[in-house]
């Protein structure tokens, strides 16, 4: 990811266009864990765009120091961003459809949309932090010590929330048994 | 050892498959790009601001310029009629 690293030292000499390259390459992945983390693509798109703004004024004043890979900082914005949009409530009211309508992009992602719902469905009731905690785990596949950098915090810590995820989605699961 | 998956682990991972098709909705990254490009509005809004007041120190000094510039023809204008007048006073 070189040309990432390219396209902040031109963003901090005052290319702004330089950005494009850095969102082409990384909002896909950015996309998917926002819309995970808060169970909607749209509530996804929100919290990423937001992201997005935070992380090119932080590039641009040259408060990217680098220490971290483009990506990884990038995913704690994301991260961090999606937490308090949680907290705060900013969530757009959700359809009351079961099934999403056919889009552009046809079925597969139709099924995903699908699937997406059933994740929010099983996480809604888990505090931001740790519904955050468990998706970047179990459905990102990151390690421990991962998390703990991208939320910014210790790896016991990620321990202790991931513990209490499981042991709430587990009672959650007994209880609709 | 590995651990075996429970039902929560075998949950996480069939959802995590499924939605891996998930992506952006049309037109998203510009959307994105459209956003950064207007946090630079308030700094051509600060250009313009910059030259009006540019353009009203120019004319502020060009006023002053212009006003010494009268005084001092009005006086050699009044110092030239004075003159004249005492020479013609002299002739006559």
């Amino acid at each position: 990811m070189e040309h990432l690293a390219e396209a902040v030292r031109e963003i901090v000499n005052g290319d702004a266009k330089a950005f494009r390259k850095i969102v082409v390459a990384t909002s896909p992945r950015l996309v998917r864990l926002a819309a995970r983390i808060m169970g909607s693509v749209e509530d996804g798109e929100d919290v990423v765009q937001e992201a997005y703004v935070k992380a090119y004024r932080a590039i641009a004043d040259g408060r990217f120091d680098g220490r971290s890979r483009l990506e990884t900082w990038l995913y704690r914005i994301v991260t961090n961003t999606a937490i308090d949009a949680l907290r705060g409530g900013t969530r757009r009211p959700r359809s009351t459809d079961t099934i999403p309508e056919p889009s552009w992009d046809g079925a597969a992602a139709a099924e995903a949309r699908v699937a997406l719902r059933e994740l929010e469905t099983l996480l809604a009731e888990l505090p931001p932090d740790q519904r955050a905690a468990i998706v970047l785990k179990s459905v990102e596949g990151l390690s421990a010590a991962e998390i703990a950098e991208i939320m910014d915090t210790s790896e016991g810590a990620v321990e202790q929330r991931l513990v209490r995820a499981r042991t709430a989605l587990k009672q959650r699961n007994r209880n609709h048994d | 050892m590995i651990e075996p998956k429970d039902d929560l682990d075998l949950e996480l991972s069939r959802l995590q498959g499924a939605t891996e098709a998930l992506h952006a909705t049309r037109g998203f990254n510009d959307r994105v790009l459209a956003a950064i490009d207007a946090l630079h509005v308030p700094e051509w809004g600060d250009g313009i601001l910059k030259f009006g007041k540019a353009i009203l120190v120019v004319a502020a000094l060009s006023a002053v310029a212009a006003t010494v510039v009268g005084i001092r023809s009005q006086r050699a204008e009044t110092e030239a009629l004075a003159s004249t007048y005492g020479m013609e006073d002299f002739d006559w």
